[in-house]
């Protein structure tokens, strides 16, 4: 009986312990070769935080030139202004993917750029003074496609937008607010990747649900379908509704922004899946895939991953600068650029997925 | 002389003591999985926040109740603590079966085979004397109490076990598993951060031989643990096994469940020591573990319970009345201990469009379903045709005209390529759901010898 039940609780515990520290494996040295870690840093160290140093840099510009204008509104420091935004709201494009850590736990794609704006709502705040930018109904009065409204579409023409400022003290008050709602989250995100959180995140290189591998994939594919290939594109052709609906795009008070805006996402997946900003040399995904090879038959899947990248881009740039005038007047075009985006998530979301074992459904539950 | 040996057969008698310890556990290891799942918010997760559910064919009327969800969970929980206690049994375990097999079939979404399981044993528990040994029941009405029972009554918990295990074997035969390593190929060289083992999850030779000894394993544990010879031995391979697998994926208790029930395989002996010592830390008195009474046997039980198993042993191969290639159609691929077999991804877009009107609608799944829900169906048939009615009733317009639905899917299984997997020229708004066939299933494109 002794002998017995200390052999049961032997093996219970044999098979127990082991579990107990599997969650976040510590060893990172993959001996399947590749090294997840290295991963891990190559997208910190090349793409996310020298993306977060010039985004906020970018702002910084964006508060000097809104302090300019708002000190002495006229028409040439309104268009040094637009060209302020526009050049911030690119930089915004190459981290808008990276909703992990701080990013997430404050919301800030969400408080940054949710489009379409509220004209009304904001016209509200201007007459009555802002409400406080934290509350989540408050997003779509808040960072780029409010400040679009402001300086780009809050009245007729350059010189009705520089009256307004120069007779309504509250569009100016406004602007800065928004501005600096944006550098205050932008500093505490890059700040708590500057301060433990990118060695957190490339250690945590296990291949759990909770690993930083399989969380930043799972983003980086919600940010594919959700934020390139339905908001920026698929929304506003009508893919989804009974009609096309221009009044979606990104960046509607200056819509000839739009696809660059789109370009420069697009661009960022692109990095994003090469793990660098180099064509030539390959880490990323891409290289993991390229090292794993379970995909059986046919051609390497980085390589159709990235062809269709190609001709994701090709499609892009035969359609016009504005998309509010590409689905008004040829919305084929952008169906077309929708369905070549959709192709890619078949293979990202399905091949390169299955590949590298990271589930889709960030549901922990039990499998069979 | 076949009716008489099975007539003896029926008579045989033996220790109570198994059932009990198997009751006990049995009962524990549900109130852990119950409170588990409550506290990992899956209640919430996986039942209230879905929009829309997936209901299992005839059994439509099974719906969520809302926030009495949370009650059901609780009285699931209450009846298996009955089990464990053994107060009273027969209710207890019929409502533990109800309550759990309600709570499956709220959405097959969540469908595992682990669940399937528990619902059987649940079942067959039911109809077990499992509370007339060491029990509350037995205090209370000491003229239920009997040291001895019939036989078949820990025989058919060990059929089902051995059931579970022999044709989870079976379905291993197949040229994906053997020959390709197939899905451990995908699964396992992403998990080589694993202490010891992991370092070899790179190498060719290990997922064969992570392959061939699972299916041998699965084969073979049954019998290795009905000779008492090689049972130590079993036992051993059991926990080795399940400890393995626990580690691996994410399969929650499953594991535990797995090596605490295949005790029942243990002698008379081993059992009784377990009562005495469990009996002693509970005060329980020792006169009612030695009354040396014998459970009145059966007829009606024993013949139920043959039905039961023959259906258990053909159910698994249904998949045979189907054309097609098993692993694409999963036509036939529930019930049937079809664990770990594949590895499949898939991606679903569905297009609504109302005849006469030039414009379709693609849909957000989304908006529809959870991510988890999206997932499982863009790779079911019977599910991606269940989610196309309800987008038709869904888009219905006020004048009672409802959409033509199509699907562009595409599927990827155990690493090759992604495909085509539903006929996208298919209004499935007019197909019906049923057992019958699924023609516009795209076919495979390759071949999977086995069974």
């Amino acid at each position: 009986m002794l002998r017995s039940t200390k052999l049961f609780i032997f093996l219970c515990a044999a098979c127990i312990l082991p579990a107990g520290c599997n969650d976040e494996g510590i060893d990172n040295s993959n001996k399947d070769g590749f090294n997840r870690q290295e991963l891990l840093r190559t997208w910190a160290d090349s793409l996310i935080l020298p993306g977060y140093t010039n985004y906020l840099q970018t702002l910084l510009d964006l508060k000097q030139s809104a302090t300019d204008f708002i000190d002495k509104p006229d028409t040439s420091a309104l268009r040094k202004l637009r060209s302020s935004w526009l050049n911030s709201y690119i930089a915004w494009q190459y981290v808008a993917l990276y909703e992990i850590g701080k990013a997430e736990s404050v919301s800030l794609r969400d408080f940054t750029n949710t489009y379409p704006t509220s004209p009304a709502n904001i016209e509200k705040y201007l007459a009555n003074g802002a409400p406080n930018l934290e509350l989540p109904s408050t997003r779509s009065e808040q960072g780029f496609p409010a400040l679009d409204y402001l300086i780009n579409g809050s009245a007729g023409s350059d010189t009705g937008i520089v009256n307004r400022y120069i007779s309504e003290d509250g569009l100016g008050a406004y602007t800065a607010l928004l501005i600096d709602r944006l550098i205050d989250l932008t500093t505490q995100v890059r700040d708590h990747w500057d301060n433990g959180y990118r060695n957190q995140f490339m250690e945590n290189s296990g291949s759990s649900a909770s690993s930083s591998v399989n969380k930043i994939v799972n983003d980086y594919m919600f940010y594919y379908e959700r934020s390139l290939r339905a908001a920026k594109v698929g929304i506003p052709a009508g893919v989804f509704s009974s009609m096309p609906l221009s009044d979606r795009v990104e960046a509607y008070y200056h819509p000839a922004a739009s696809r660059t805006l789109f370009m420069h996402a697009l661009q960022n997946c692109i990095y994003f899946f090469n793990g660098t900003r180099s064509v030539e040399s390959s880490a990323g995904l891409a290289a993991y895939l390229d090292h794993l090879q379970t995909i059986q038959g046919g051609e390497q899947l980085s390589l159709l991953i990235n062809h269709q990248f190609v001709v994701i881009t090709e499609k892009a740039l035969l359609l016009r600068e504005s998309f509010k005038e590409q689905v008004e007047k040829d919305n084929q075009g952008m169906l077309v650029l929708f369905d070549a985006l959709q192709e890619n998530v078949v293979l990202l979301k399905v091949d390169m997925m299955q590949a590298l074992n990271i589930k889709v459904d960030f549901v922990d539950a039990d499998g069979d | 002389m076949e009716f008489r040996t099975s007539k003896k057969y029926v008579e045989r008698m033996g220790h109570a003591a198994p059932l009990a310890v198997f009751r006990i556990y049995f009962g524990m290891m549900m109130l852990a999985g119950i409170i588990r799942f409550w506290l990992n918010g899956w209640i919430e997760k996986l039942y209230l926040l879905p929009r829309f559910h997936f209901h299992y064919l005839g059994f439509e009327f099974v719906t969520v109740p809302g926030n009495w969800t949370y009650a059901l969970f609780a009285l699931c929980a209450l009846s298996a603590t009955g089990i464990m206690l053994g107060y009273r049994y027969r209710l207890s375990a019929s409502l533990f079966f109800l309550s759990f097999t309600y709570i499956e079939l709220m959405d097959k979404t969540t469908y595992l085979n682990h669940y399937y399981f528990i619902s059987l044993v649940a079942f067959l528990l039911i109809f077990l004397p499992a509370n007339r040994y060491f029990s509350i029941d037995t205090l209370r009405n000491p003229h239920l109490n009997c040291e001895f029972v019939p036989r078949w009554n820990i025989d058919a918990l060990r059929l089902m076990l051995a059931i579970v295990y022999f044709y989870a074997g079976l379905a291993k035969l197949n040229s994906e598993w053997l020959f390709h390593a197939q899905p451990l190929r995908i699964w396992l060289p992403t998990q080589t951060d694993i202490p010891l083992l992991g370092t070899l999850f790179g190498e060719e030779w290990m997922l064969y031989a992570m392959s061939w000894g699972g299916a041998i394993y699965d084969l073979s544990i049954p019998f290795l643990l009905l000779y008492s010879r090689t049972r130590w031995f079993a036992f051993g391979l059991v926990v080795f096994f399940h400890g393995l697998t626990s580690i691996l994926f994410p399969i929650g208790m499953f594991p535990y469940i797995m090596i605490g029930s295949t005790l029942l395989f243990f002698s008379d002996g081993f059992h009784q020591k377990i009562v005495n010592r469990l009996a002693a830390l509970v005060r329980f008195p020792a006169k009612h573990l030695h009354n040396g009474i014998t459970a009145p046997s059966k007829t009606l039980v024993p013949l139920l319970l043959s039905v039961f198993f023959l259906f258990q042993l053909l159910i698994p191969f249904r998949y045979l009345l189907y054309p097609g290639e098993l692993f694409w159609t999963e036509e036939g691929y529930r019930f049937s201990w079809r664990v770990m077999l594949m590895e499949k991804a898939g991606s679903a877009t569905f297009v609504l469009s109302f005849p006469g009107e030039e414009k379709s609608i693609q849909i957000d799944n989304r908006a529809h379903l959870t991510p988890f829900q999206e997932k499982q169906m863009s790779t079911q048939p019977d599910l991606i045709l269940e989610y196309a009615h309800y987008l038709r009733d869904k888009y219905r317009k006020p004048d009672g005209r409802t959409p033509q639905v199509f699907v562009r899917s595409h599927v990827a299984l155990n690493g090759r390529k992604s495909a085509p997997y539903i006929d996208p020229t298919i209004d499935l708004a007019s197909e019906k759901p049923g057992l019958h066939p699924k023609k516009w299933i795209l076919p495979f494109g390759h071949e999977i010898q086995g069974l």
